[in-house]
């Protein structure tokens, strides 16, 4: 967060010291790139990772971050997009995913704790899901917020690898922490179970 | 031309801080080059780099009435406002202070509780020897998620790559996990009785064993929920070796997740 901000800070203190056509041209390329950063990887609903169907990612507020999105059941059915995702495709160059084989999912659902709504405890980890939805096995406790997150598990020439743990890409700035080094993540999606 | 110039730098300074809710971007995983030349691995942990730190709530009903009125007279300043509207908050501050102070100094805990419940929890920190249990959960959980066997190297750290000068127990290794807590205690927001949370900081490295070389380093860190101070101090101190014995656990699997499995995507 902090990197590119700077970085565009110093960038603008050169542009004083080029002509003005120069400066016309930076700024005329600066402006999308403003744009980008604000209706780009800030917009509501951006993820990491696989993206959720259902529970959907509901609605980012400002200052508390994404509200609990209401779930129909205290056995609700997960689900997420597939994986390799296009883009996963487009991007491979190397082909690598050519080489995957035994693709499969891990889903994990942590309890929010009181403050801030942080992930407290693991309460429900499955490993190797063949299917892009999964409905757990035993009942959530009633009218309580929960975090949930998913990823893909697969195989790289025999090689065991994962992708990252799904989560929203905002994070919140009250926790002080640098989010990307957290485990779990304050950024696991939310949702509520619903009362009895 | 100048003016324009301002204009547009705090436009931009102002998209900047729009993003300022966006994830940063995390360090990458090892390169598969990197893992490919992993070979014999070892693992072993070095002592924590610093001391604990430990913010907890204000101590008695003074600490509590400070930290009380300079949170009731900032909230009276941050307040939205306009206009002249901005000056009436400047004049109500000290009515915030005089309020947020007798309710911090009501909301308290007495000293001698709070110092009872800090030292209960800080000598739950010392008896669990967290690096090695650390140090031994990251080895179980790569055994069971990868194809490696970490072989546990002498602990005689007195420098910062010392690990890779140790002779395993089962012979010589290529590459040398070293983990290293560089942060621990408990973290609590400065008001006078807020949540306390636990908090473990590690350093994770991978050390080419011939030379003691830096292959790879990323940080890893654990914090717990919040809760109440009281609720970490009953038993002598108790929930907090419960809640440090998953703490660590999660972050073992972090550290294998990172260093053998994670690949990252778009």
């Amino acid at each position: 967060m902090n990197a590119p901000t700077w970085g565009m800070a110093g960038t603008l203190g050169n542009v004083r010291l080029m002509n003005a056509c120069e400066r016309h041209k930076i700024r005329a390329r600066l402006w999308p790139l403003g744009l980008v950063f604000l209706i780009g990887a800030c917009a509501p609903g951006a993820v990491v990772g696989l993206r959720p169907e259902y529970p959907p990612t509901g609605q980012l507020f400002r200052d508390a971050g994404y509200d609990f999105v209401a779930v129909d059941s205290l056995q609700p059915t997960f689900r997420w997009e597939s994986f390799p995702r296009e883009q996963d495709l487009a991007a491979d160059k190397a082909g690598i995913f050519g080489q995957v084989t035994a693709v499969a999912y891990d889903l994990q659902i942590w309890r929010a704790g009181y403050t801030f709504q942080y992930p407290a405890e693991r309460v429900y980890a499955k490993q190797g899901l063949t299917e892009t939805s999964h409905r757990i096995e035993q009942p959530l406790a009633s009218a309580t917020r929960y975090s949930w997150t998913v990823r893909a598990r697969f195989l790289v020439n025999g090689e065991p690898r994962v992708t990252e743990w799904s989560m929203y890409e905002w994070e919140d700035a009250r926790l002080r922490r640098p989010f990307e080094e957290l485990f779990p993540s304050p950024r696991y999606f939310r949702f509520i179970t619903p009362a009895q | 031309m100048v003016a324009r110039g301002r204009l547009l730098s705090v436009l931009i300074g102002g998209t900047l801080l729009a993003a300022g809710g966006c994830a940063s971007v995390p360090a990458p995983p090892p390169s598969e080059e990197v893992r490919a030349g992993l070979g014999r691995l070892g693992i072993c942990s070095a002592p924590a780099s610093t001391s604990g730190e430990w913010n907890m709530p204000a101590k008695g009903g003074w600490a509590g009435g400070g930290r009380g009125a300079a949170v009731g007279a900032l909230s009276v300043l941050a307040a939205p406002c306009a206009g002249y509207g901005c000056a009436a908050n400047v004049l109500l501050a000290p009515v915030g202070a005089v309020v947020g102070g007798i309710a911090g100094s009501a909301m308290a805990e007495p000293t001698t509780v709070v110092k009872e419940a800090e030292a209960a929890i800080q000598s739950a920190f010392a008896d669990l020897r967290i690096p090695d249990l650390l140090r031994d959960q990251v080895a179980h959980t790569a055994r069971a998620e990868t194809p490696h066997s970490l072989v546990p190297q002498e602990d005689v750290a007195d420098t910062d790559t010392s690990c890779v000068r140790s002779e395993g127990v089962a012979g010589p290794v290529d590459t040398v996990l070293q983990i290293s807590i560089h942060g621990y205690g408990t973290k609590a927001a400065w008001r006078p009785n807020p949540p306390v949370f636990l908090f473990l900081d590690t350093d994770v490295r991978l050390l080419r064993a011939a030379d003691g070389t830096v292959i790879y380093s990323r940080k890893v860190a654990w914090m717990s929920a919040g809760r109440p101070l009281a609720e970490w101090a009953v038993a002598n101190g108790d929930p907090v070796r419960e809640e440090l014995g998953r703490g660590i656990q999660y972050l073992a699997e972090r550290i294998v997740d990172v260093v053998f499995l994670l690949r990252s995507v778009p």
